[in-house]
């Protein structure tokens, strides 16, 4: 592929449209500076969108629109036209096309960008440009710029070109991933970690409390053993106890019967004695109350007879008197009606006389009616058949239509019906099936997001289990962090003490001498001072009180080197008339002696000195200050020992070796030995830092197991709103599927039916044809046959002589009517006369009825003045026989009290026996009840015994003993509690969790170790591929710079074992000349170095095209030629397009395009052949 | 540096070795081609010639016309050789 003409029209100085062909071979570009010839380069660049890494020689992109005098066109547009007929684009096109344009606005520039014709993205003109190796890194369009770019490059970003050509990035970018995931993974092993770790603290501390609860469950299964012992032992107490309740019970059941016996007794002699009073006690009743009262009721009884009789008798002669005034009255009723009878007679006489003329008139009607009648019989008989036939068709026919009709209508009806029901099937079946597919494919869904619910929810109980272990880890965390934050606080207060007193020592006290002195050293006025015994001593907190009692004023003696530094400092002292001090020259002083061993005596210490830590230098110092004073616990041991030795005890109290003991309450001291103070507040400085880094770790620890029980949390958060959502939509599925399923039911029941209500339309259908076909042909036959009759009816006399028989039959009724009224006045006439006649016989009869009457009054006075007697004589013989009675029952009186008190005794002796039995019974069901409950709990008993696998038979040891173990075991049980019985199963849970938990480590581990080899790999890759990529440049460069300078040139890697650790260096050595590095070398050795360097690039990644922009400017004439030769043979292989002003290089090409500015601003060209034609 | 002045000192002698010839040739004609200012077909003997030309056609010396790129260019007359 090369490039075959490039179109430029209004592009920076080519105002007019212009076309420059190129050729696959050389072609330099020339004219004056200024004519616009690198403008043919930059066309390149603009057109094919290579300029992002180097800048074209424009401030803006407006800029590249030629314009004069601020005068524009307002758009420029490049083309280039690439020949493709060898396809290295892999386009099945011989010219490639690539345009760009861009137009300026007032709102700014846009830009566009054509792809043979179609407007296209700059990145894929970039896609397609790079099949065919044109890329931005490339180097195969280069401008001077570049050549002096790679010489002032750094040596790392040198190194970077090789790192992009040799395509590294791909590298970094999977390590990069890499990496990312490590993270992942270096997290998920600290969270297990954390979670490991915990889960061991608690199966440590489990395994204690399970040990503990298995002891207990030892003690009490063994207790529970010997309870049984025990209970075995109540047992056996219970059914001994039972024995002798038995035996209570059988005597009182016997005592109890005999009792029964008497009372039984008893009873029969007081029902004697009470049938007895009854017995005379109804004689009693019987003889007085019944009889006496029954004589006094039958005397009352005739009185009111006697009164009755009277009142009668009175009643019935009243009554006779009223009796003859009403037949008086009778008589006279009787008289008025035969009067009456006889007027209604005559009445009736005159009216039979009118009837009887009436009847005479109607019968001569009649006679003459019946003539008319025979003149209308006779014609009559001729049509009467014809007319009733006409008559009876006619009816037939109007019904025969009537019926057709009717069964048209309801043809109509069904066809529309079967219709409808038919649609109706069809969506019904239509509903089914499409219910029925979506039912499947709901169960496909529902089968699905049950088997991710399920998932999920393994997930989610997982972190449930991590975050509490995580967050027991964070108790424990915080537990640490609190143990170590007091810990810390303890430390910096005694720190804070410390310092005070350290403070309070340099308050303090020397002696104005020595405090001269320690100045005038401080100051280096004086030379050879050590300092004072305080200083040079450390002591332990411990005996420091000790110590300084024993040294006394000597501490702050100051040790010197010799004697000569200590009468410089006397003299020193003298001068400034400072007072006194205590020198010790080391030079000078009395060596420590061997010493006594006090050692092994008890509440001996130490001597004295021995307890001082201070340089051996110092010793003989040290010894003239404490000699041999010894250090003892006591003031007893001191007294003990008093007169050998002098002694200091741990309070402080002296005991020299004359006798004298010094002692009492002590002050604190104000000279100290510095040294322990010091040493303590370093120590404690130490002790703070460790606490504090502890204290910090702590925190850290606390956070970061925050940090993940937030991240665990949240993962959980969403996997149960995941499984929330999931949920929801499962139970809205099996909804969906439940109505799915109703309605495919509902709708086949509604097929079933329609079917059958079809098949019924159906048969009434075919009824129906049949009925409309018979009634058509009814119809036909009953016309025609009417037809016929009607003409055959015509033309008769019957309608006069049925009109006169009309008026003689009015006539007749007429008179008719006449005649009945007539009769019905006769009739009411002579009802009239019934009635009176039936008065006057009513009448006749009451009067006999009276009569009677009368006669029977006056017999019922007769017969009650009779009876007025007999009831007088009745109530005397009475009176007689009550007077007989009160008499008799005096006797029977007094019989029936005696009695009644024999019968008061036996019931009390009944009492008393029934007393007796009563408490016998109660007695008896006391004693059952205790047996029972005796049984019950001997039931229990046993029972517990089987329970508690205690075999009856087994040696029960003695119940003192088994109560001892008992109280024993109890005790020892109780020693152990608090006991957590749960952690023997929790143990075993936990234990398991371990091993998960660890496995789950493993895993990871593994998954961390495949990433780093994984992360290896990447970096041996990456090496490899830019060893390959700089091996072959390397080469290229020294072949090519001898090629170039006859001289040696090589790229050298500052760091070859890692390349990416340095940079590239180029060591250059031009014929003739040292080797040295390129900044060292002159311009035009520079450019060479740096031409070499691309022609390398060039050569391992060949393009193909190359432009290049006055490359050659700094080179001088010998080296610009060499650079002409080598793209000359170079241009064999590839288009060249050289821009230059050098003869050499214009010379070597094969045509060469000069531009010049003819015209203002314009630039214009032409061209000349320079090898072949 | 030193090699860019030579260079340049270098086009200009023959710049104005051009104007002399030139200047001869348009005393009786009005435009020149080419192919009748080299003496010597080689590539040397053409660049020899033709750089001048766009020098001079740039300073408006002459002006170039060619009808068809890398055949014959005519040579006239520009407006500061005056007629």
């Amino acid at each position: 592929m090369h490039i075959k003409e490039i179109e430029l029209s209004n592009f920076k100085s080519f105002a007019r449209k212009v076309k420059v062909p190129f050729y696959d071979d050389f072609t330099t570009i020339s004219g004056p500076n200024g004519s616009g010839k690198s403008n043919i380069i930059d066309s390149i660049l603009f057109c094919l969108g290579l300029s992002n890494s180097r800048t074209m020689r424009a401030e803006k992109l407006t800029d590249l629109i030629y314009s004069v005098d601020g005068k524009s066109p307002g758009t420029a547009e490049v083309t280039i036209r690439f020949d493709n007929v060898d396809r290295e684009l892999p386009i099945d096109l011989d010219e490639i096309t690539v345009t760009r344009r861009i137009k300026s606005s007032d709102s700014g520039y846009y830009s566009y960008y054509y792809f043979n014709d179609k407007p296209s993205s700059l990145n894929e003109i970039h896609e397609q440009l790079a099949k065919a190796r044109i890329s931005q890194d490339g180097y195969n369009v280069v401008l001077q710029g570049d050549v002096t770019r790679i010489i002032s490059m750094s040596d790392t970003e040198r190194r970077k070109i090789i790192d992009e050509i040799a395509g590294t990035a791909e590298f970094d970018d999977k390590t990069d991933k890499a990496l990312s995931e490590l993270e992942v993974v270096r997290e998920r092993i600290e969270r297990v970690n954390i979670i490991i770790a915990e889960v061991e603290a608690r199966l440590s501390q489990l395994k204690r409390e399970r040990d503990q609860a298995l002891l207990y469950q030892s003690y009490r299964d063994e207790k529970i053993k010997n309870e049984g012992y025990l209970l075995l032992s109540e047992l056996k107490e219970a059914r001994k106890s039972l024995d002798s309740l038995l035996e209570d019970l059988r005597d009182k059941t016997a005592k109890r019967e005999a009792i029964i016996a008497e009372v039984e007794a008893k009873v029969i002699a007081v029902d004697k004695l009470k049938a007895e009073i009854r017995a005379l006690s109804e004689v009693i009743t019987s003889k007085g109350e019944g009889e006496q009262i029954k004589i006094r009721r039958e005397i009352e009884e005739d009185r009111a007879g006697i009164k009755a009789c009277t009142n009668i008798i009175e009643f019935s002669k009243s009554e006779t008197v009223n009796r003859e005034k009403e037949k008086q009255k009778l008589f006279l009723e009787i008289e008025a009606s035969n009067t009456q009878i006889e007027a209604l007679g005559a009445r009736v006489a005159e009216e039979e006389q009118r009837k009887a003329s009436l009847v005479g008139e109607l019968k001569h009607q009649k006679a003459a009616l019946e003539e008319v009648h025979g003149k209308i019989m006779v014609i009559d008989s001729r049509f009467e058949g014809v007319r009733s036939r006409l008559s009876e068709m006619k009816n037939a026919l109007e019904a025969s239509r009537n019926q057709r009709n009717e069964k048209i209508r309801e043809k109509d009806r069904i066809l529309d019906a079967a219709r409808r029901k038919q649609d109706e099937e069809m969506d019904a079946e239509a509903a089914i099936t499409s219910g029925r597919s979506e039912i499947e494919s709901l169960r496909v869904e529902g089968g699905n997001i049950e088997r991710d619910i399920k998932e999920l929810q393994r997930r989610s109980q997982a972190l449930v289990s991590d975050i509490a272990d995580m967050e027991s880890a964070r108790a424990r965390a915080k537990q640490d962090q609190l143990a170590i934050e007091s810990k810390l606080r303890k430390l910096q207060e005694e720190y804070a003490r410390a310092e005070g007193r350290i403070k309070a020592y340099e308050e303090s006290d020397y002696s104005q001498a020595v405090e001269t002195i320690l100045q005038a050293r401080n100051t280096r006025e004086l030379p050879g001072i050590y300092g004072t015994i305080a200083e040079l001593g450390k002591v332990d907190d411990s005996y420091s009180t000790a110590l300084e009692v024993a040294a006394g004023n000597r501490l702050q003696n100051i040790v010197v080197d010799n004697d000569e530094d200590a009468s410089r400092c006397i003299y020193y002292l003298k001068d400034r008339r400072k007072g006194t001090a205590t020198f010790l020259p080391l030079n000078k002083m009395r060596q420590r002696p061997p010493m006594r061993d006090f050692k092994n005596q008890p509440g001996v210490i130490d001597y004295a000195i021995n307890l001082v830590d201070y340089n051996p230098k110092y010793d003989a110092a040290f010894w003239y200050v404490f000699g041999d004073t010894l250090v003892v616990d006591s003031l007893e041991t001191a007294r003990r020992m008093i007169g050998s030795v002098r002694m200091v005890t741990l309070d402080g109290d002296l005991v020299e070796k004359s006798g004298a003991m010094t002692g009492g309450f002590r002050q604190k001291s104000k000279l100290k030995f510095k040294a322990s103070e010091e040493e303590r507040i370093r120590t404690l400085a130490e002790q703070i830092t460790v606490a504090e880094s502890e204290r910090d770790m702590a925190i850290s620890k606390v956070e970061s197991v925050d940090g993940h029980i937030y991240s665990l949390k949240k993962d959980r958060s969403e996997l149960e709103s995941q499984i929330q959502k999931l949920s929801s939509r499962r139970d809205e599925i099996a909804a969906r599927a439940g109505r799915l399923e109703i309605t495919i039911r509902e709708k086949e029941a509604a097929i079933a039916s329609l079917r059958d209500e079809r098949r019924m339309l159906r048969d009434d259908m075919i009824q129906i044809e049949d009925a409309i076909a018979k009634a058509d042909a009814d119809i036909i036959s009953l016309s025609s046959e009417t037809a016929k009759l009607e003409d055959e009816l015509k033309g008769s006399e019957i309608p006069k002589l049925t009109e006169e028989a009309t008026r003689i039959e009015e006539e007749m009724r007429r008179l008719e009517d006449r005649i009945r009224d007539i009769e019905s006045g006769i009739a009411s006439t002579k009802m009239e006369q019934g009635f009176v006649t039936a008065r006057i016989e009513e009448n006749r009869k009451r009067l006999q009825d009276i009569d009677a009457n009368i006669v029977a009054l006056r017999q019922k006075v007769t017969e009650n003045e009779a009876q007025i007697v007999v009831h007088q004589q009745r109530m005397a013989e009475l009176g007689k026989r009550e007077k007989e009675i009160e008499a008799e029952l005096v006797g029977l009186k007094k019989q029936r009290d005696e009695m009644s008190e024999a019968l008061t005794r036996a019931d009390h002796d009944l009492y008393d026996a029934r007393r007796s039995l009563e408490r016998v019974t109660g007695l008896l069901n006391t004693l059952e009840i205790a047996r029972d409950e005796n049984i019950e709990k001997i039931r229990r008993m046993e029972a517990t015994v089987q329970e508690r696998g205690v075999v009856p038979s087994e040696d029960v040891p003695p119940i003192d003993k088994v109560r001892a173990n008992i109280s024993l075991l109890e005790r020892k049980m109780q020693e152990l509690e608090p006991v957590n019985m749960l952690a023997i199963t929790e143990y075993d849970s936990v234990e398991a969790r371990l091993k998960e938990t660890t496995e789950k480590r493993d895993i990871l581990t593994r998954e961390r170790q495949d990433i780093l080899d994984k992360i290896e790999h990447y970096k041996t890759m990456k090496k490899e591929a830019f060893m390959t990529t700089f091996t072959a440049i390397a080469d290229n460069f020294r072949n090519i710079f001898h090629e170039l300078s006859d001289g040696v040139g090589e790229l050298v890697l500052e760091n070859p074992e890692d390349p990416f650790a340095g940079g590239l260096t180029i060591h250059a050595q031009p014929h003739g000349k040292a080797l040295q590095r390129m900044e060292a070398m002159s311009g035009g050795e520079k450019s060479l170095t740096a031409l070499a360097f691309i022609f390398s690039i060039q050569r391992h990644r060949p393009a193909p095209f190359y432009a290049f922009d006055e490359v050659d400017m700094f080179l001088d004439g010998a080296n610009a030629e060499r650079v002409a030769r080598m793209i000359k043979s170079l241009s064999s292989n590839a288009q060249f397009i050289v821009v230059s002003l050098r003869k050499p290089m214009i010379e070597s090409a094969n045509r060469t395009i000069g531009i010049a500015m003819q015209e203002n601003n314009i630039s214009s060209i032409t061209g000349v052949r320079l090898y072949g034609n | 540096e030193v090699l860019g002045i030579a260079h340049e000192e270098d086009i200009e002698k023959s710049i104005m070795d051009m104007i002399k010839v030139l200047d001869a040739e348009f005393n009786y004609r009005e435009f020149v081609t080419l192919s009748e200012l080299i003496k010597e077909q080689t590539p040397h003997g053409i660049i020899n010639v033709y750089l001048p030309l766009l020098f001079l056609a740039t300073r408006k010396y002459v002006t170039l016309t060619q009808e068809v790129l890398f055949e014959e260019i005519f040579i006239r007359r520009g407006e500061k050789l005056g007629r």
